[in-house]
C-alpha cells in the first residue's frame, strides 16, 4: 500500500511539473511562425523587397546593397502583400489580422525607403489579398478585396469570398470598385498599362449551375478590360490543361508562365511547378524540376523569372527560397535573402 | 476462525481477475482447503488459534499466492498490463514534453487524459478492487486508452522525433488492441458457450470489425475537422454504424447463451454492412453540411 501511494505522489509530482511547464512554456500560435515566407516583390532595378517573421511578427526587408528592415508590425498581424513601385524608392503593403475574421480589417501602407517613414493610405473594412501596380499607369494600385469571410459549408474552413477587383488612385487618393462578380476565389492579380487591362486567375463558372458542374470548374486566367469591366474575356490556353494556379503573364510576348501539378511524390504529396505556355506557337514546356512548391513566378525587369520555392509544402511551416531563372538557358540560381 | 480465514481468502482472490462465479467457487475451495489444515493441526495437538495461524502461514503469503494464482490462470497478463500502463505514462510525459520544448504546443488535456487511463490501469493491475467488475472495467479502460494513446501520433507530426514516438506509440496501441482480444476471448470463465470455437470466431469478427468501424469514425471525423473550422452537430450520425455494431455484438452474445447458434451466426452478416452504412453516412453527412 505504502508502495502505492508513493507511486502515485510520484505520478501526480511529475504531471504537475508538466502542467506548470505547459502553461509557463507554451509558445502562442501567433509568435511561433519563422523565416520567409512566399511574398516578395522584385523592382526594376533588381531590389527584393520580401516579408519575414520574427517570432511570429510580420518583418518587411527590402534588399538592395544591404538587406534594410523597413516595417515590423505586432503577431497579431499578416503582411499579405508587397509591390515595390516602379521608379520611386517606394514599397507598398497590406496588412490583416493573422487569424481572420468576419470583423477583420486590411491597411494599406507606403513606405518611403529613403526616409523610412509608413504612411497609411487607406484602411478597409473588409480583406485585401493582393496588390498590383504596372509602371505603364504607376498611380494606379489595383487590388483584391474580398468582402465576406465565412465557410459557405460546415465542411469548409471559413475563407475570403465574393471577391472583386478595386482601385486606388495613388495621387488623387480616390478608392474605386471595377469589378461587381463577387468570386468565391480570385488570386495571381496582374495589371498590364500597355493592354489597360488586369489579369486574374478564378473559376471558370459562367457555365456551371448545378453542384457537380461548380465541383468541376476549373480555374483559369481572365482579362479584364479597365474600360469595359463587365466585358471579362477567358484567356485562351490548350482545353487538355489541369487546374493552373498563380501565373505570370507576359502579353508582349504571347506567353504566359504559370503554375500546376506536375506528378506527386512518395508521399502522395503534389509537386507544383512552373511551366510556360506559348500562346503563337501553341507550345507548353516545364520550366522547374525542383519536385516540391514553386511559386509566385514574377518576370523582372532584367528578364529573369523569379519564383519562391517551398521546401515544406503541406508540412506545419513553409520553408521558403527564392530563385531566379534566366529563361533563355534555364539556368537558375538561388537568390540570398540573408546576409 | 472462519472470519479470519474469510478475511485471509479475500486477499488472495484480489489478487485475481476472476469473474464473479470463479471468485465464489475459488473462496470456497481455500477456505475449505484452511478448515482442513486447521482441523489436522488441531489433531496435532494445538488449539485452535495457534492452528489457524499455522494453516494460514503454511499456505503462503496471501498476496503471493494470490499473484501466483492468477499466474496460473492468465499467464502474463499482469506483466502485459504493467508494461502497457508504466510505457503509456512515459510516453505520454516524453511526447508531451517533446511538443511543448520542440513545438512550443502545450497539449495538457491529452497529457490528463493520458496519465489518467495509464495510472488507472496501473493501480487496478497493482491493487486489484475486488468489487468492481474487473474484466469489464479493464476493457473498458483499455478501449478508452488505445484511442487517447492513438490521438497521441496525430499530436506529433512534425516534430523531429515524430517517427521513434510514432512507432513506440504504435506499440503502446497494439499492446491494447492484443490485451482487449485476450480479455474478451481467451481470459474468460471456461463455460461451454465460451469454450465453442463459434464463439471465439464471433468474438474475433466483431472486435476486429469494431476496430475498423472506430478507425474509419475517427478518419472521417479527423477530415471533417482538418477542413472545417467549426463543429457541425450533423457530425452525431457518423457514430450511428458503431452504435449499431455494439447492439448487434450484444444480441449475438444473448443469442449464443440462449443456444441459438444458427440465428447469432447469421447476425454476423449485418456486421459486413456497417462499414459501407459509415461511407454512405459520411456522404451524406457531407451533403447535408454543405447544403
Amino acid at each position: 500500500m505504502k508502495r502505492i501511494i508513493v507511486l502515485a505522489i510520484g505520478i501526480l509530482i511529475v504531471t504537475s511539473v508538466c502542467i506548470f511547464l505547459g502553461l509557463t512554456l507554451q509558445v502562442p500560435e501567433s509568435e511561433k511562425q519563422q523565416g520567409l515566407t512566399g511574398i516578395y516583390d522584385v523592382s526594376e532595378t533588381g531590389d527584393v523587397g520580401y516579408v519575414t517573421y520574427e517570432d511570429g511578427r510580420p518583418t518587411l526587408y527590402v534588399k538592395s546593397n544591404g538587406i534594410k528592415q523597413v516595417a515590423q508590425l505586432p503577431p497579431d498581424q499578416a503582411i499579405s502583400d508587397v509591390i515595390m513601385i516602379p521608379g520611386k524608392k517606394k514599397v507598398l503593403y497590406v496588412n490583416s489580422d493573422k487569424t481572420l475574421s468576419e470583423t477583420s480589417k486590411s491597411v494599406v501602407h507606403e513606405i518611403d525607403l529613403t526616409t523610412g517613414e509608413d504612411e497609411v493610405l487607406f484602411e478597409k473594412d473588409a480583406i485585401i489579398t493582393e496588390l498590383a501596380l504596372d509602371d505603364a499607369m504607376v498611380d494606379q494600385l489595383f487590388y483584391l478585396q474580398a468582402n465576406v469571410y465565412l465557410n459557405y459549408s460546415p465542411v469548409a474552413s471559413e475563407y475570403p469570398h465574393e471577391f472583386d477587383v478595386h482601385s486606388y488612385d495613388l495621387k488623387e487618393k480616390i478608392q474605386s470598385k471595377l469589378t461587381n462578380l463577387k468570386k468565391y476565389n480570385m488570386a495571381s492579380l496582374q495589371v498590364s498599362g500597355k493592354e489597360k487591362s488586369v489579369y486574374i486567375q478564378m473559376d471558370d463558372d459562367a457555365d456551371a449551375d448545378t453542384a457537380e458542374e461548380i465541383f468541376e470548374t476549373k480555374q483559369r486566367i481572365f482579362q479584364i478590360p479597365l474600360a469595359q469591366p463587365d466585358q471579362s474575356k477567358k484567356i485562351f490556353i490548350p482545353m487538355d490543361m489541369e487546374d493552373l494556379y498563380d501565373f505570370v503573364l507576359v502579353p508582349e510576348q504571347s506567353l504566359l508562365i504559370y503554375q500546376a501539378v506536375a506528378g506527386t511524390n512518395s508521399k502522395g504529396t503534389y509537386e507544383y511547378e512552373l511551366f510556360s505556355y506559348d500562346w503563337e506557337a501553341m507550345d507548353t514546356k516545364q520550366l522547374t524540376f525542383q519536385k516540391n512548391y514553386a511559386d509566385r513566378p514574377l518576370l523582372g525587369d532584367d528578364g529573369q523569372l523569379y519564383y519562391m520555392m517551398d521546401y515544406n509544402f503541406a508540412g506545419r511551416s513553409p520553408e521558403y527560397e527564392l530563385f531566379r531563372m534566366n529563361l533563355e538557358n534555364g539556368e537558375t540560381e538561388q537568390v540570398q535573402l540573408a546576409e | 476462525m472462519k472470519h479470519s480465514f474469510e478475511r485471509f481468502v479475500k486477499k488472495v482472490i484480489q489478487e485475481t481477475d476472476c469473474s464473479r462465479e470463479e471468485r465464489e467457487d475459488l473462496f470456497e475451495e481455500l477456505v475449505i482447503h484452511l478448515e482442513c489444515a486447521c482441523e489436522d493441526f488441531k489433531g496435532n495437538g494445538y488449539n485452535e488459534e495457534e492452528a489457524a495461524h499455522l494453516a494460514m502461514r503454511n499456505f503462503g503469503d496471501g498476496k503471493y499466492v494470490g499473484r501466483t494464482l492468477q499466474h496460473a490462470m492468465y499467464p502474463y497478463r499482469r506483466e502485459m498490463l504493467l508494461t502497457l500502463s508504466i510505457g503509456s505514462l512515459i510516453l505520454t510525459y516524453a511526447i508531451f514534453l517533446s511538443q511543448l520544448f520542440v513545438m512550443g504546443d502545450s497539449h495538457i488535456g491529452w497529457l490528463l487524459l493520458g496519465v489518467l487511463t495509464s495510472s488507472s490501469i496501473l493501480f487496478l493491475t497493482l491493487r486489484p478492487v475486488a468489487s468492481l467488475n474487473r474484466r469489464a472495467v479493464m476493457n473498458t479502460l483499455l478501449v478508452v486508452h488505445g484511442f487517447v494513446m492513438a490521438a497521441g501520433m496525430l499530436l506529433d507530426f512534425d516534430s523531429p522525433y515524430s517517427m521513434i514516438f510514432a512507432t513506440l506509440d504504435t506499440l503502446i496501441v497494439l499492446l491494447a488492441v492484443v490485451l482487449i482480444f485476450r480479455t474478451t476471448i481467451y481470459d474468460v470463465p471456461a463455460t461451454e458457450v465460451n469454450l465453442r470455437t463459434g464463439t471465439k470466431f464471433v468474438h474475433y469478427f466483431n472486435l476486429s470489425m469494431g476496430i475498423l468501424l472506430i478507425l474509419g469514425t475517427l478518419f472521417f471525423l479527423y477530415a471533417f475537422l482538418i477542413f472545417a473550422s467549426d463543429g457541425y452537430w450533423g457530425l452525431w450520425k457518423l457514430f450511428v454504424p458503431l452504435a449499431f455494431w455494439g447492439i448487434v455484438y450484444a444480441l449475438q452474445l444473448i443469442l449464443l447463451n440462449h443456444g441459438r447458434k444458427k440465428i447469432a451466426y447469421s447476425v454476423t452478416a449485418v456486421q459486413f454492412l456497417l462499414p459501407a452504412a459509415l461511407f454512405v453516412l459520411w456522404i451524406l453527412v457531407v451533403r447535408g453540411g454543405a447544403s
